[in-house]
This record gives C-alpha cells, structure tokens and sequence, in this order.
C-alpha cells in the first residue's frame, strides 16, 4: 500500500492542490502584509484561514506531512523498482517461449538443410551494424552443448543502463528532499551599510546582538566601498556592488567584491548585495538659522536625521525629525515625501525646544525649506534648507545552508534519470534461431515505434544475408 | 528605442495567414493550399527569429526581459516546436493541417497580444538581477519545454474534439494525436525541468541566496510539473490514453500559460519584472 503508485498518484494531486492554495493566497512568510490582508477578510475568514494554516501553506503540518508521505512512498517504490530494474541490467536474459506471443513477431522459415550457424552470424552481425552491441546467447532448457538441437535465442539489448533511469529520477527527487531537509538548518543574516560606513571597520554580530536577521561570524567584516553603476544617459541602475574584507582581528584574511548575481563565498556562507537605493532616514542637512527681525543669517548648523545639536548663540535645541526628498502637503495639511522628483523641493522636518518667557522648555516643529515661508510659529529664527546630503545604502544578506550541496546532486540525478527515461529508453531485441526458422521480436514499451523500425532493418538485413537460406516470402506470426 | 518590431508585426501577419490558408486546406481538402499555409508559417517563423536577433543584439541581453519579449519568444517558441516535429516526418498530412491550425492560430494570437498596445514595445534596460548568463538558460529552456507543451495541448484540444465524433472512422487519427500529445510532453517535460527547477534555483541561489522561496512564479511551475509528473505517470505507468490524457495535457498547459502571464498580471512576486 504505502509503495503503491495509486498512492503516490494521490500525494501527487494533494500537493499540487495544496501548492495551488499556497500559490494563489498570500503567504506570511512571502507576503509581508498578508496578516493585514486576511484581516480585511473579515474575523470569520481571518480566523478559519489562520485555523487552517493558509497563511503558511508550506511550513505548516498537513503540507510537510504529505511531504513526508511522498518520500516515503517514492522510497519503498523505488526500492522495488530498482530490484527489477538491476536485474534487467546485469542479469542474464532467460528463453522466451513461445517467441510467437509478441505481437511484431516476424518469422523467416529456414530450408531444410539451412545451416544455423551461419545463420548465428548474421544474425550477430545484423545487431551489430543496427548498434545492438550487447548480445547474449541463450539456449533453450533442453537444449545444452551436447544438444545443440535445442531453441537457441540470441537476446541484443540497447541503452540496457536506461532500465535504472527512472530509479535514478526517483533518488534523485529523494536527495533533493533530503537537502530540503537539511535547509532546517540554515543561518542567515542581513545587514544595512550607508555610505558613512564606508572604510569603517564593521564588527560581524556577536553573541551579544545576535538577533534573527543577525548570524555571528567567525570573523569581522569591513565594507571599503559599494555603489552602483547607472546606465548611461540614465538614471536606471544597472547593478551595484560592494568591496568586502573579512578581518581575523587586524589581519585581512579575505577580500573580494561582491554584485548581483555575483555572490562571494568563504567559510560556507554567502554574501550577496539585496537591495541598494537612497537611505533618507539617514540623510545630513545643512542649515542657516535666520534671525527674521533682522532678515540675517546668523548661524549655520549641520546634523543627521535623528541627530540633536544645540543652536551656537542660542538656547535651542533642534532635532532632525525627517528628510522629504521632495516635500508636498496632503489636503490635511500633513507633510509627505514624493521620493526624487526631478525640480521638486526638499525639506527637513525639525523639532526645536527653547525656553520661554517663563523659562520653561517649549517644543515645537517646523519645516526646513529652502526658502523662507510663511509660518505660524512666532520665534526669533527660522530655519532655511541649504543643502543636504542623501547616502545611498545597501542591504547585504549572507547566508549558509548544508542542504546546498546535497540540492544540487539530487538535481543532477534528477536531470540524468530523466534523459535516461524520455532520451535513452532500453530496447531488446529477442532471435530465435530454430531449427526451421527464424523468428524475431522486440521486447520492451509498446510505444517503442523506433525499435520496431529497427526491428524491420534487422529483419530486412537478415532476409538479404541469408537470401538461400530462407523461403521467400514473410509469415505472420501465429496466434497463441 | 524600438527594435525587431516591424519582423514582429509581419511574422503575426503571416501566421494569420497561414492560420487561414490551412483552415481552407482542412475544410475544402486543397492540399495544396495547406502546403503555401505551411509555408507561410514557416516564412513567419524566419521574420520572427530575425526580429529577435535584432532584439537580443540591441538589448545586448537574451530577449526576454519583459511580457512583450516573453511573448514573441513564446510564440516563436512553439512555431519551432511544431516545425521540429514537421521536420522529424512523423505527422501525417492530416494532422500536420489539424495541429498547424492550432500553432498558427496561438502563434498568431501572442504576436498579436504581443503587439497591442497594452504592451510597450520599448527595449527597456534590464534591471539589475536579470543581467545574468542564466536568464538565457532558465528562460529559454522553459520556453522551449512550453513550446512542446503547446503542441501537446494543440494535440490534446483536437482529440477532444475529434473524438466526440465516431471513434471507430477515426481510430487512426485519434491514435495519431495520442501519441503525438505523449511525445511532445515527453520531449519537452526534461526541458522545462533543467530549465525551470534546476536552473532557475541555480540562479535564484546566485540572486537571492537561496533556491527556492515559494515565490508565486516557482509555486506555480512546480504545480505544473506536478501535472505533468502525473500525465507521464499515468500515461506510462496506467497506461491512460484517449480523453483522459488530452485533458490532462490541456490542463498542463493552461497551468503552464497560468504561470506564465497569470501570476505576472495577477499576483506580485519576485519575478514580477515587466
């Protein structure tokens, strides 16, 4: 039962169901708003997709038990196949009788005193020039060296290896499970570098700030420097790269660059560059601060997002709070970024505390921009935009996965079974040299249409070599 | 910059065509007339491999990095398949008009849905993950296994209707069509597995630090090799022939279109570039 191919059949059905849900609803792993989504479904189907597991088709139980099924299935099947199988390779071929059963069997009825020797050799020869090396000589039970007038059956086999391909296929499939197995234990990591990094030495993770997006590495890591490249007369970035150095201590013990598509190995993990662009979120601005009785600028400033810094001259403190790229107000008034929007404004929201007249700490925001705007806020300064500074950044994964390896073999397994299986399919070709005729027929797939041509040069060959030895004409094969 | 548009837009006209010329030969039984209809496909098939080329050349890349190139690679793709099969000898006059009415009618309608102006024609920059060596592998071998499971399905479509029919006048015919349905799956199912699993993890491995993320495009290829596993299966195996195999390979292939522009229109995922 558990080897059976109705069975296997069946897990074939229920995965693909199961893939298809997996692949039309949206996966948490995959999709990272997915919880949102099933939420706006409404708590009834929120609560059976999150009950059924929908929402993580492919690490749930019921997908990896099939899973499971299914090796175990193609494992006892293809332990029972591979028996037959490599008995068809290395075994003998045993008599055929009688050789009439086959449907294409042909027969060329043999003179009296026709000589079966001669007839041997030809037969040998006409395999030979068809590519049907191997020929093995089989003699009837009764018939013996010192009965030579037994059935003797010459058996030629072609792409014999051919018979383990569908074994070969079905390992194959089963090593890539395994690996996928052994993917449970995987490390990977990520980190996000700007342009203020560069040339900084990087400590990897430690055990102190392992995390889930942060594996420890046996060394340090310095970025010297990434960027991309940009099509020319284009702002469409082509690739991007990044020049990695892995430090033991001071000591540089590795040092390569890494792009799309050109990852970097050592020690077992990867590197790879995930994502480049614009990091706002750590943008440097530069600021005049106006005096607007006087309509002056009295000092400048310059500070990151996030960063805070004491107004020289002055008892305020300004935070940047954010960076707009290109600033714009919704009908609500609220500032929003369009992202880099050629001849659009930047702007820079701030947070500055002073003292009022009573002493005391005030709070309030305002708007960089760069040029002096209308405000509500009625403070001695303003503060105007002069310039700022965006640092591209890039997001580097690496990772490590023992299944890797064993992926790849099942694959080539996989991909040499089926070659074997649809390109080199073994064909048999079974003589009967009797003492009145010969009888010829192929043995294998019923679809065989090649073997069955083979089968009429082989016939027309012999017909044309043993030309005196036969009687004319070609006889049907009996019915059984 | 627009480039192998015009051998384009002449390649749909010709399999247009041809499409036609074959429908009068099946329908008036002028076989001369299906012979200029094959012709006519085959003359199609040469604009659209030289629009390609001109493509790639501009592109510098293998033409396929966006739905407009996929497409007309599509289509060209399964014009081949049919003239390979034409080519090996083993389709009788019949079928070659039956099965050319379907290629010629699909590769007609991808070129035309290639054209329209729902699809910029533009040769657009890659973005950085496809300029890889193995975007010709994975696309191209995927192609070229759909281009044999379009054939399958041209088959498949034609038993179904043939064989509503009098099954005994057709026998040979229906016999024919079988088998022509088994070979091209058989022929292409090795092609659309190297190229599609073992490839596209290779490459998704060198891109994105793994093989196989159960990203919307790789789920819905392995369900359709998982239909195909099962046709092979029970085709070999059981041997299931007649309308339960066409309707498993006319299954297959819509799968097959499904994961080709239904989950790039339908569903977002790391492969929707264009």
């Amino acid at each position: 039962m558990l080897a059976s191919l109705r069975l296997a059949l069946i897990l074939l059905v229920l995965l693909t169901i199961a893939a298809i849900l997996g692949g039309v609803l949206p996966q948490a792993p995959i999709t990272p708003n997915a919880e949102q989504i099933y939420r706006a479904y409404g708590v009834f189907w929120h609560r059976v997709i999150t009950r059924l597991g929908l929402d993580d088709v492919f690490h749930g139980p019921g997908f990896l038990g099939l899973l499971g099924l299914f090796a175990l299935n193609l494992s006892l099947c293809t332990a029972r196949r591979a028996r037959r199988s490599i008995g068809r390779v290395f075994g003998r071929p045993r008599h055929v009788t009688p050789l009439g059963s086959e449907a294409n069997t042909r027969r060329m009825d043999l003179h009296a005193d026709g000589d079966r020797g001669t007839a041997e050799t030809v037969v040998r020869d006409a395999f030979r020039r068809h590519g049907m090396r191997h020929i093995d000589r089989v003699r009837s039970p009764a018939g013996s060296s010192d009965d030579p007038s037994g059935d003797l059956q010459l058996v030629a086999r072609r792409w014999r290896w051919g018979a383990l391909a569908p074994d070969l296929l079905h390992v194959g499939i089963l090593v890539i499970l395994v690996g996928a197995l052994l993917g449970v234990l995987r490390q990977e990591g990520t980190f996000v570098v700007t342009e203020w990094d560069k040339g900084q030495w990087r400590p990897a993770c430690s055990d102190d700030v392992a995390s889930d997006d942060c594996i420890p590495l046996a060394y340090d890591l310095r970025i010297d420097d990434f960027g991309a490249e940009v099509y020319p007369g284009s702002s469409q970035v082509k690739t991007f790269w990044a020049d990695l150095v892995f430090l033991d201590g001071d000591e540089p013990i590795h040092e390569g660059r890494i792009a799309v598509n050109r990852p970097l190995s050592i020690d077992g993990f990867s590197f790879y560059p995930w994502r480049y662009g614009d990091d706002v979120g750590s943008a440097s601005v530069r600021l005049h601060v106006v005096d607007r009785a006087r309509n002056a600028v009295v000092s400048e400033v310059e500070l990151r997002v996030g960063e805070t810094i004491v107004v020289p001259g002055t008892q305020l403190w300004v935070t940047a709070a954010r960076f707009y790229q290109t600033f714009a107000l919704t009908d609500d008034g609220e500032p929003v970024d369009l992202g880099a929007v050629p001849g659009g404004h930047s702007a820079v929201l701030l947070q500055v505390t002073g003292i009022d007249e009573d002493g005391l700490p005030k709070t309030y925001r305002d708007l960089a921009l760069p040029f002096l705007a209308e405000s509500e806020v009625v403070v001695p300064q303003a503060f105007l935009l002069v310039d700022a500074v965006v640092p591209a950044f890039l997001e580097i994964h690496y990772a490590r996965n023992p299944g890797y390896p064993v992926v790849w073999w099942g694959f080539v397994m996989l991909m040499v079974g089926l070659a074997g299986a649809f390109y080199f399919v073994p064909s048999q070709i079974r003589v009967s040299i009797e003492s009145d005729a010969i009888l010829l027929c192929s043995e294998g797939r019923k679809t065989m249409a090649r073997t069955t041509a083979r089968l009429d040069r082989i016939e027309a060959v012999i017909r044309l070599e043993l030309g005196s030895e036969i009687e004319r004409g070609r006889t049907e094969p009996e019915e059984v | 910059m627009i480039s192998g548009v015009r051998f384009f837009d002449a390649a749909a006209a010709g399999y247009a065509v041809a499409f036609f010329a074959l429908v009068i030969s099946r329908v008036l039984r002028k076989h001369r007339v299906g012979q200029v209809g094959t012709i006519l496909f085959a003359v199609a098939f040469l604009a659209q491999s030289v629009g390609l080329a001109l493509r790639g050349v501009a592109l510098g890349a293998f033409p396929v990095t966006n739905t407009y190139e996929s497409l007309v690679f599509y289509g060209w793709v399964f014009a081949l398949g049919y003239l390979v099969l034409l080519a090996l000898g083993h389709l009788s006059d019949r079928i070659r008009t039956e099965i050319g009415i379907g290629v010629g009618l699909m590769a007609a309608a991808f070129m035309a849905l290639a054209s329209s102006p729902l699809r910029s024609p533009d040769v657009v920059p890659l973005v950085p993950a496809l300029r890889s060596h193995w975007l010709a592998l994975h696309v191209s071998l995927v192609f070229v296994g759909e281009g044999f499971f379009t054939v399958a399905f041209a088959a498949g479509v034609f038993y179904l209707f043939a064989s509503r029919r009098s099954r005994e006048s057709r026998g040979e015919l229906l016999e024919r069509l079988d088998t022509l349905a088994y070979r091209a799956i058989a022929i292409g199912f090795p092609f659309f597995t190297l190229g599609g699993l073992f490839f596209g993890a290779i490459w998704a491995k060198h891109a994105w630090g793994r093989y196989w993320g159960w990203d919307p495009k790789e789920t819905f290829m392995l369900v359709t090799w998982l239909v195909y596993v099962l046709y092979l299966h029970l085709r070999i195996r059981r041997d299931w022939r007649g309308r339960k195999a066409a309707w498993i390979a006319v299954l297959g292939f819509l799968l097959a279109l499904f994961t080709f522009a239904g989950v790039n229109f339908l569903i977002r995922g790391l492969h929707s570039y264009a």
